[in-house]
């Protein structure tokens, strides 16, 4: 199980930059959920930056289970959350896909949006765990909708990645996990029917939950795994 | 060099070749005047200082970037201890090097039978196909009703609509062929992988089942190559499904097989479906290789999505729906990028390409507002929208392709080896009309622009199963345990394994 924050403390640079903590900002998101004051907001110019951040979360999840050297990473990563929201090839599925590839160690698994299949399953540590990817734009809220997908479980149990999470409506959610929207920077003088807007920057905006989440959040900035991105 | 900027942002870039610009246009034109005038001088200027600070950022981004990319190498360095993928070769006896035959032959001197079970998605189809390629009699139970409402396949409500229907179509088909009982027919095949996990174990259980009680030989079919051999199903020659008048029956030795078949190993294979875009060589039964793959969406999925954004049905996938109003639309109308134009090899991509669709269609309602574009589009724009979209996506495919036998061409001069100009074309999407007439075409202009276009052998011929059959079904399974029994080849039926996950193994090998 997660710690706390002291062990951080003592493991964490101390050098701290005065610009790390001025660089954050609060931005308003697409979404109508509220921003919380940790906020991280990321400029991101194309979607293998996208790919190489979600790649990011799950390597510091997993540097994370072998804390103290225990190996640990089945109770350390089961209930992890990460809602993914944004317009339709925003990058949602990029994100997914970096932290997939890094989470299996496979640099060719096969990642698409699971818009027809609803999950995707990912199993790891021998399949003792599982991440569940999902997209739920289709489903409206109704938590009759939500009996296939056994989300009580996968919130308890394993690791999902949400796209579309506001699909989720009324169905109960954990309060520790990570909020992420993603939105297209478009420039209304782009008229350049030439981009497939893999070369059009992104705004990623990442909301942390819950001191889990904060605490995780505000160490990958200080450690400056982020610097050339953040805003 | 990216010079856009968006009001109210404060924007710091950073570009491959290492040069940073800095805060809003006014500082910027600043700058560089002052720069310019500057540029001889070269003291402790405010502005020298500025480059100065600028190099250092570029510093901390560089260190960044790198800090970052070596944590995630780290990772993926780590023992995941990923369940291992088990890939697909056909078995051989260890002495003779022949195929393992592990649940025994049907004879093969007169036209057999086979039963085929087919589950891997949301589809539950059985058929009985004889060894000549005519399917005696088929039953399927589409799921396409029950998922609308949701708007694409659940797989535990697919699962359970399997279990409900397998028993009953798999009794339908055997009934539809004239049997009275499953004693009567001579092997038993399923798809085992790749497909959705539960739904396969529907149809698996209950076929091993069947082969056991029975005492059939069994095979355990592989969903894409079972695909992949539909181009081979000697439809034109006796099959009633094509309501063809020729009803001649070849019996089925091998000698004959091979008269009877319209296309020879070795040939290309293009696949497009929901879920996969890839082309491969195909060298034998159970030996093929991919040239190339998607790197994000599949084509269908790229239909999926532009259905969805356009307010189109979807249960069963958005193609034909996509497909058919893209008739009524201007393929030109709407400008789309041709997806990895400048890459040189046969990979595809169509993620950047629905992105694009998106904001083509934003553009056109003149608003940036989300979710309802539906509503906003006139008719005629959809349309115009979904042609276009069909256009470039089979344009994006055209390129691949035609690099994908290029090469091929190329190999067989520099390498020898055998001659590939068989091209299939398989899978749902293959029952797009659009899609078939313009490969078509491809064959074609790939024939002329080559030396010696008179000569018969060099001309590029393009097989693609009937539109109905292109789809998930039974006889799929039927026919690909049939070419397997053919060579030789049959599989343990009290074995339980499916595989979601189901990779060629000549694949996994060139990793």
């Amino acid at each position: 199980m997660y710690e706390g924050p002291d062990h951080l403390n003592s493991r964490r640079s101390h050098a701290r930059h005065p610009t790390r903590h001025s660089a954050r900002r609060l931005f308003p998101t697409s979404s109508n959920e509220d921003t919380t004051t940790n906020a991280l907001s990321l400029e991101i110019p194309t979607a293998q930056d996208t790919e190489e951040v979600g790649a990011l979360f799950a390597a510091v999840l997993l540097k994370d289970c072998f804390r103290d050297g225990i190996r640990n990473e089945q109770n350390f990563l089961k209930g992890t959350t990460i809602f993914l929201d944004g317009d339709l090839g925003a990058g949602k599925t990029a994100f997914a896909r970096g932290f997939l590839r890094s989470a299996t160690g496979d640099d060719n698994l096969r990642v698409t949006s699971p818009t027809f299949l609803l999950v995707n399953v990912y199993p790891i540590l021998g399949g003792s765990l599982e991440i569940h990817h999902m997209d739920v734009y289709r489903l409206k809220g109704d938590p009759e909708d939500f009996k296939p997908l056994n989300l009580d479980h996968v919130f308890a149990k394993h690791v999902s990645l949400i796209e579309w999470p506001q699909r989720l409506g009324s169905v109960p959610v954990p309060e520790d996990r990570l909020d992420i929207n993603i939105r297209i920077l478009s420039d209304d003088d782009d008229d350049d029917a030439t981009e497939t807007g893999s070369n059009i920057s992104r705004m990623m905006t990442i909301n942390p939950r819950g001191p889990l989440w904060e605490d995780r959040l505000k160490e990958i900035v200080d450690e400056g795994y982020l610097e050339d991105l953040i805003l | 060099m990216r010079g856009n900027q968006a009001p109210l942002l404060t924007r710091i870039f950073s570009t491959d070749t290492g040069t940073t610009a800095s805060t809003s246009t006014q500082e910027n034109a600043t700058q560089i005047v002052s720069n310019l005038q500057n540029q001889t001088t070269r003291t402790g200027t405010h502005d020298n200082q500025q480059v100065h600070r600028n190099k250092k950022k570029e510093k901390r981004f560089n260190e960044a970037r790198n800090k970052r990319r070596k944590l995630i190498g780290l990772a993926k360095a780590m023992d995941h201890g990923q369940p291992g993928i088990v890939t697909y070769q056909l078995p051989r006896h260890s002495e003779t090097k022949d195929y393992l035959a592990a649940s025994g032959l049907p004879d093969r001197t007169r036209p057999f039978t086979v039963l085929g079970i087919e589950s891997s998605c949301d589809d539950t189809g059985a058929a009985v196909v004889r060894s000549d390629g005519v399917i005696l009699g088929e039953a399927l139970a589409s799921q396409g009703d029950i998922h609308e409402q949701w708007g694409g396949v659940v797989p535990g409500l697919a699962r359970d609509a399997h279990e409900d229907a397998i028993d009953r179509i798999v009794d339908l088909a055997v009934e539809r062929a004239g049997f009275s009982s499953i004693q009567e027919i001579d092997a038993i095949g399923v798809t085992i992988g790749p497909g959705l996990e539960i739904c396969l174990r529907v149809g698996a259980t209950k076929a091993r089942e069947l082969a056991q009680t029975f005492q059939k030989p069994f095979v355990g079919v592989h969903h894409l190559e079972a695909h992949i051999l539909m181009a081979r199903l000697p439809l034109e020659e006796a099959s009633p499904s094509t309501a063809t008048t020729n009803n001649f029956v070849f019996p089925a030795t091998d000698l004959v097989h091979e008269t009877v078949r319209t296309m020879q190993f070795p040939f290309l294979a293009l696949l497009v479906s929901g879920g996969h875009c890839q082309i491969m060589k195909c060298l034998d039964i159970g030996k093929y290789s991919i040239i190339g793959g998607t790197l994000d969406d599949s084509l269908g999925e790229a239909y999926d999505k532009v259905a969805r954004l356009l307010g189109l049905p979807v249960g069963g996938g958005g193609g034909p729906a996509v497909e058919a109003l893209a008739k009524q639309g201007d393929p030109t109308a709407v400008p789309l990028p041709i997806p990895l134009r400048n890459r040189k090899d046969c990979d595809f991509s169509f993620a950047g390409l629905k992105t694009a669709v998106r904001r083509a269609a934003e553009k056109i309602c003149d608003t940036e507002m989300d979710g309802n574009l539906e509503d906003l589009l006139t008719d005629q724009d959809k349309a115009n929208i979904a042609a276009s979209f069909q256009n470039v996506a089979i344009k994006h495919i055209e390129q691949r392709l035609e690099r994908a036998m290029k090469m091929v061409e190329q190999e067989e001069q520099e390498q020898g080896g055998s001659k590939i100009r068989s091209l299939a074309v398989v899978g749902g999407v293959a029952a797009n009309q659009e899609l078939r007439a313009r490969l078509e075409t491809l064959c074609e202009r790939c024939s002329s622009s080559q030396d010696n276009d008179d000569d018969e052998e060099d001309r590029w011929k393009m097989f693609v199963p009937p539109p109905r059959l292109c789809t998930d079904q039974g006889s799929m399974s039927a026919w690909a345990a049939i070419e397997r029994i053919m060579v030789g080849s049959t599989d343990d039926p009290t074995s339980r394994d499916v595989y979601a996950r189901y990779p060629f193994s000549l694949e996994h090998e060139a990793k």
